[in-house]
């Protein structure tokens, strides 16, 4: 646990505003990338992003803490979040997905264009892989989350996770036709 | 670029700086105070979920500990009837005495001497219903007292405690 951060968690599930918004401060990025990764698009997860965060404030007073980061009880609600937003947009006909500038890329890559076009088809084959394999690869290899707090969001078991992440990779690898690389030899 | 690298690269995303600040100001100001409320009902139903539950827990044991004993106490003379003991308890019970010479003897049964013919236990069923019926030093006819050899309405005015009679009803 980040330095005074236990006790910016007793004031804000005290009721203290300012405490949680220091909160909000700390993991507001953080969160807003795990969903906009998800989703695909900015607009939508601006949206999910304020209503994981209303929740939480709205709930934090029966917040316990339960041997990980304040950061996994954010994470778990902006999963569920998340899982409610394609429930109901189930059966409708996204028009973020005929708009070029809807991109979550542009706001990655200012630079050149080669990096645009290699996250832009990095985050494409992520966004076809299953649901679990998407949030490993978030949570464990953009967020950089350790082994143990990813089981408790995901709520699996550790050893799920790096049998999960492993085959995320394969399948990641397999969608970019880099399967015949290793690592450190992916262009 | 390798594949781990990319993905460090999503890192670099932020949120819209204007959509943080209106966000973070939304939420900041939005009451808490509704959820506090929910939560005062959900704890006070909790309570009376509990309590509800306690009571009829206790009712229960009470009604086992006392072999049903409400029930006896709803409905005694029903079952006392039906019970020899205790109504021969229930007629020790009660200070009365049966005055045979009170006693109308509708017919004659038998003409065979004095003794009291053998009753049934249904005839003898009949004489307690009587005599409980009487009460003391009743007057009120018994119909189904059999005595033979006495004529049918002669009297007598031999008093007898109710468990002469029953004795005498036994022999």
């Amino acid at each position: 646990m980040i330095d005074g951060e236990e006790q910016l968690i007793r004031s804000a599930v005290g009721g203290d505003s300012s405490a949680f918004g220091s909160l909000y401060d700390r993991y507001q990025p953080a969160i807003y990338r795990f969903i906009v990764v998800k989703v695909g698009s900015r607009e939508e997860a601006e949206d999910i992003t304020h209503h994981v965060f209303l929740s939480a404030w709205q709930n934090v007073g029966a917040y316990k803490h339960r041997g990980h980061p304040f950061s996994s009880w954010l994470y778990q609600i902006a999963r569920n979040m998340v899982i409610d937003h394609y429930r109901a947009k189930k059966d409708e006909v996204s028009l973020d997905k005929l708009d070029p500038e809807s991109s979550i890329i542009p706001a990655v890559a200012q630079s050149d264009l080669f990096t645009k076009l290699r996250l832009e088809k990095v985050h494409t084959a992520i966004k076809e892989l299953k649901a679990d394999y998407q949030y490993v690869i978030i949570l464990r290899f953009i967020e950089d989350l350790p082994l143990k707090d990813t089981a408790a969001i995901l709520k699996k078991s550790e050893g799920a996770i790096k049998l999960a992440q492993h085959r995320a990779i394969k399948e990641l690898k397999k969608k970019l036709g880099e399967e015949h690389y290793e690592d450190d030899e992916i262009i | 670029m390798k594949l781990f690298d990319t993905l460090k690269q999503f890192k670099k995303i932020e949120p819209d700086a204007e959509f943080t600040q209106h966000s973070r100001t939304v939420i900041l100001l939005s009451p808490r105070t509704e959820r506090r409320t929910l939560r005062g009902v959900f704890t006070f139903l909790r309570v009376l979920e509990t309590g509800v539950a306690v009571t009829l827990a206790g009712f229960f044991i009470f009604i086992l500990v006392q072999g049903f004993s409400p029930v006896r106490s709803v409905g005694p003379v029903k079952y006392s009837v039906i019970d020899p003991a205790g109504l021969h308890a229930e007629a020790q019970a009660i200070d009365m005495q049966i005055q045979l010479a009170d006693i109308n003897y509708p017919q004659v049964t038998s003409t065979a001497g004095t003794e009291l013919v053998a009753a049934s236990p249904a005839v003898l069923s009949k004489v307690f219903a009587a005599a409980l019926g009487i009460q003391s030093t009743s007057s009120a006819s018994t119909p189904a007292a059999t005595t033979a050899g006495a004529s049918s309405t002669a009297s007598t005015t031999t008093t007898l405690s109710v468990d002469q009679a029953l004795q005498q009803l036994s022999h």
